[in-house]
């Protein structure tokens, strides 16, 4: 281990059901409203966190300009209930 | 683009034999002054005599990529570049770019370095391009299949020895002998790549 490790916060709401190696991270729309859950690895995509536990259910590509939502994105939206790290950043 | 016409290199001919004769093994095992393994030797004899035929075919044989017709063979060695999925060679494709502009090196590069947010994070030993890079030769190589989880995308989980160690707040530093790849569904278009053990 060459260098020291890194802590990248984002927002997420589980393990991708498709790769198992990336969190399924929540995405803010640039320029609409909206939000998507995206897996920072093999980048399957979902429209809600109701269903993306299902791999079948992924896209890709589907969403061409978004970014990293936080917690002032979220805050009072009903998807925070699913956000599995809403209190520890 | 270096290209070796396998008539004036005297192997045409031996389409009307069994096999090559010993004194010309030599030549098959560098041919496009590359070394050949005995598996792509033995896929390469296979096509210059399936080139008697009048199949057109393309078939790459590891970084070589030969073309063989009913007016001869000819063996050309690929760009590398890898910049089109719809061209003649095998190479990855990286020039996917994600919805907030990250490239695919920028991605895998990600893997030079643990992250202690992520519960398994697989970090590569050497540089991830090039340990990429050579497991999809060792992929193409084998002819190795991919899993399709579900999604959109393929999956290769390809032997490499060494390619890296477990990190994540789960990961314990384990040595992790494969690579894994992932492509665009039927495309060689990269999305990422990782260590991993045989599990993932």
């Amino acid at each position: 281990m060459s260098q020291e490790p890194v802590m990248s916060e984002s927002l997420y709401i589980g393990e991708c059901p498709v790769c198992h190696h990336g969190r399924q991270v929540v995405r803010k729309l640039r320029g609409k409203e909206g939000f998507i859950i995206r897996c920072e690895e093999c980048e399957s995509e979902w429209a809600s966190p109701a269903m993306a536990s299902d791999a079948s259910a992924a896209v890709l590509g589907r969403y061409d300009s978004d970014r990293l939502a936080n917690r002032d994105d979220l805050k009072g939206h009903s998807w925070v209930e699913y956000v599995v790290n809403w209190d520890e950043l | 683009m270096a290209t070796v016409d396998l008539l004036s290199a005297g192997l045409g001919a031996f389409g009307l034999f069994g096999g090559p004769p010993s004194a010309m093994l030599p030549q098959l095992a560098s041919l496009g002054g590359r070394t050949l393994t005995a598996a792509q030797q033995a896929r390469l004899w296979q096509s210059i005599l399936a080139g008697a035929s009048s199949v057109s075919e393309a078939i790459a044989v590891g970084d070589l990529v030969m073309m063989s017709s009913s007016t001869g063979s000819t063996i050309s060695q690929s760009s590398g570049g890898g910049s089109s999925s719809s061209g003649g060679n095998d190479e990855l494709d990286w020039s996917i770019k994600s919805s907030d502009g990250e490239t695919r090196v920028d991605h895998v590069t990600l893997h030079s370095v643990n992250d202690l947010q992520k519960k398994l994070h697989g970090v590569f030993y050497g540089n991830p391009v090039e340990v990429i890079k050579e497991a999809w030769r060792i992929k193409r190589a084998s002819n190795l299949k991919p899993i399709n989880a579900g999604g959109n995308v393929d999956i290769y989980v390809i032997p490499r020895a060494n390619a890296g160690y477990q990190g994540g707040y789960a990961g314990q530093g384990q040595n992790l002998d494969n690579v894994v790849i992932i492509t665009q569904k039927g495309t060689r278009n990269l999305i990422t790549g990782y260590p991993a053990g045989a599990g993932n």
